[in-house]
């Protein structure tokens, strides 16, 4: 099935209370790098043991919600 | 003051907008008051943006200071950050999935299935953006993933636009996928995933 297709302008997606479109204004204001990592450890088809690992690697101003004002 | 970038152009400024020269870069300040969060700043440099003006955008969760602007156009290669990114913008593409209905789920077992599912849900999205993007040929950043998206951003050639546009629309056609999974197009935004600023200052401590 061809994929549906959705075009916002940044105006809209700035105004916008939709998920996806904030999601993209948030993607714009955060910086920095996310690790993800997860390790399963299955035995006969039987998942025992679930490890996850969420790092985010960022400059100390760029995790601060609004930046840094001197 | 907020500083909203860097450019070369001394004209034709947006309203609201002025300008500070600093040998041969001007930086952009605006005097609005009601520029307070993240937000605002990036709805400013999206209104300068979309006047025309190309500039060099600073990363709008950061205030920076008039001081840190100046001292940035003699300690960072501002030159070679303009010759890649001046008269274009970014297309924030994203390829998104229905978010998985059976996410509260009754114990561990079957939360382990749900998040294998979500995994599943998340590489699929991670592999349709990559095909997509590939067919541009076009600069981009690292793809981001959320539980049920993947997401990029492409450099743009302002004049390029409609031809990306349409490429999109044909590429959507295109791919064959799942029925809830949607591509997400936004822009053109200001460069900003593309804008790498360190100072010579800085990377040398």
């Amino acid at each position: 099935m061809s994929l549906a297709l959705e075009m916002a302008t940044p105006q809209d997606a700035i105004r916008s209370s939709d998920t996806a479109l904030v999601d993209v204004v948030d993607g714009l204001l955060r910086h920095g790098v996310v690790i993800r990592g997860e390790l399963w450890l299955t035995v006969a088809d039987v998942d025992l043991v679930f490890l996850g690992l969420d790092l985010l690697l960022a400059s100390p101003d760029k995790m601060r919600p609004e930046g840094i004002t001197r | 003051m907020t500083v909203l970038g860097w450019t070369r152009h001394r004209t034709n400024l947006p309203s609201g907008v002025r300008s500070l020269h600093c040998g041969d870069w001007t930086i952009l300040v605006s005097d609005d008051p009601s520029i307070q969060t993240a937000r605002h700043r990036l709805a400013a440099q999206v209104s300068c943006f979309d006047a025309g003006l190309d500039f060099l955008p600073t990363a709008p969760a950061q205030n920076i200071a008039i001081y840190d602007a100046t001292s940035f156009t003699r300690t960072t290669d501002l030159d070679a950050l303009w010759r890649k990114l001046s008269d274009r913008g970014q297309f924030s593409v994203a390829v998104r999935m229905a978010a998985d209905q059976e996410h509260r789920t009754q114990d561990g077992r079957s939360w382990l299935k749900t998040r294998q599912a979500q995994r599943q849900r998340q590489r699929h999205c991670g592999t349709m953006l990559a095909d997509i993007v590939a067919h541009l040929k076009l600069p981009t950043t690292q793809p981001r993933h959320t539980e049920n998206s993947a997401s990029c951003d492409v450099l743009v050639q302002r004049d390029d636009t409609n031809r990306v546009h349409n490429a999109m629309q044909h590429l959507a056609r295109l791919m064959q996928g799942p029925p809830d999974m949607r591509l997400c197009v936004t822009g053109l935004w200001p460069p900003f995933g593309f804008v790498d600023l360190t100072s010579k200052t800085e990377a040398a401590e």
